[in-house]
């Protein structure tokens, strides 16, 4: 089967037009795992009305994104024994035939690229070449298991959200993996569970955001989306070390 | 509250031409509740749930689609993952036999009544609560009603009178009480 993992936490309205774009893929066959953060709004109410969809219900204020990638993949790689899963937000739109086309390009891990405007979404023009670029999306990206057995998981050191996907960006890299974007649009309604987050969810996250930030300065001794970090992907990989010092983790007030 | 009484004695009306059956409805249900009883463990909470189950999707009656697919729970692929490599009837499962549908059905029961109370919203996960796993959406604590409105939201009213026809359980009580 073709499986896509999606972690949700509240955003009902857009998890409901993500999962109809889901359900529309042309590549056929698909099964569509909803892992449920905790969601105060309703969402655990609308899931089980949904029959096909399969289902993790976390209390509290959930997983973290890390955390929820990891549970997800070890399932689909491990348990169902699939080869590939396309992970994607909560917040996007997808074209009919975008799993078929990033399953089609090849790469162990591969990723679409984010655009914020419906229009350009509906009238970019498709390039049937797939010009690549250096800079994957983890909004929405197909990640192989040789991938996800040669880097391994997804650091939970970062805990709630944020850093964990320029992390694993920079190790991919460092065990030999190019991931690339290709020139195939979403429509990404980005950073929307934050900005509809209730105060305690938004002051909670970007605290953990920015202890995020610092261990990965820690880790690898650059900031993430600066000149520096892309430096790391124009050198040769130097061996590899894991990270041993967890950062802090935000309690809240 | 609940109540439990005898299984009501009257059988639902076969679907039109159907060609006759060597068993009866009753006789098929009960075929369907003695595989549900010999399945694994037995548990007796989950048989009688199952067993109500059954008969509301109409298994007893020749063509329904719960009949027809072996499927007396109307199962899922992501009810039923374990069986997620068969053939679906729309999204129900086909499965090749009443024993292994059964059986999908008592699992399935067992799972929600395993499932921890759905928390009041916002309230934090214990400390040293287990990770969920990959399960089904429904609670313990939902009543009849409401798990009826999730399980089956187009018809959800005339489920619930088979249910409670057969079962003598209140609509309004929980399903882990219709268990006990």
């Amino acid at each position: 089967m073709n499986w896509i993992v999606v972690p949700t936490r509240n955003n009902l309205q857009l998890l409901k037009r993500a999962i109809e774009t889901f359900r529309a893929q042309d590549i056929g066959n698909i099964a569509i795992l909803v892992i449920n953060n905790g969601s105060t709004d309703g969402t655990t109410t609308w899931l089980q009305t949904q029959h096909d969809l399969f289902q993790i219900h976390v209390p509290g204020t959930g997983w973290s994104v890390a955390h929820s990638w990891n549970r997800a993949l070890d399932f689909v790689f491990d348990e169902q024994h699939e080869d590939h899963a396309l992970v994607v937000n909560n917040d996007v739109e997808l074209h009919p035939w975008t799993y078929r086309c990033l399953l089609e390009e090849g790469s162990v891990f591969v990723t679409a690229v984010g655009v914020r405007e419906r229009d350009r979404f509906l009238n970019e023009p498709i390039h049937p070449d797939w010009s690549r670029s250096p800079h994957p999306d983890f909004s929405c990206y197909l990640i192989r298991r040789d991938c996800y057995k040669v880097v391994g998981p997804f650091d939970e050191n970062f805990k709630v959200a944020f850093c964990e996907d320029w992390d694993y960006h920079v190790r991919m890299h460092r065990y030999g993996i190019d991931a690339v974007s290709i020139d195939l649009p979403y429509l990404h309604h980005a950073s929307q569970t934050i900005k509809n987050a209730s105060n305690e969810d938004r002051d909670r996250i970007q605290a953990q955001a920015d202890l995020n930030r610092e261990y990965f300065f820690e880790k690898w001794g650059v900031r993430g989306g600066t000149a520096e970090y892309d430096d790391l992907f124009e050198r040769p990989a130097p061996p590899f070390k894991e990270q041993t010092t967890p950062p802090l983790e935000h309690k809240g007030e | 509250m609940t109540t439990q009484s005898s299984h009501p004695t009257a059988t639902p009306a076969p679907a039109p031409g159907t060609p006759a059956t060597p068993l009866s409805p009753t006789d098929q249900h009960k075929q369907v509740a003695q595989k549900e009883a010999q399945s694994q463990s037995a548990d007796p909470k989950a048989v009688f749930l199952s067993d109500g189950i059954a008969y509301a999707n109409l298994y007893t009656v020749p063509g329904s689609a719960s009949h027809n697919d072996n499927n007396p729970g109307l199962l899922t692929r992501a009810w039923d993952p374990s069986n997620s490599g068969l053939r679906v009837d729309g999204v129900a499962l086909i499965y090749p036999d009443i024993d292994t549908g059964a059986k999908a059905l008592h699992t399935f029961v067992g799972k929600i009544l395993s499932n921890p109370p759905a928390p009041a919203p916002g309230t934090p996960a214990p400390h040293g609560t287990p990770a969920p796993k990959l399960s089904v959406p429904f609670t313990p604590d939902m009543t009849i009603q409401a798990f009826a409105q999730a399980y089956t939201p187009a018809n959800a009213d005339a489920w619930v009178k088979r249910f409670t026809d057969y079962t003598g359980v209140a609509s309004d009580a929980k399903l882990s009480e219709a268990a006990a």
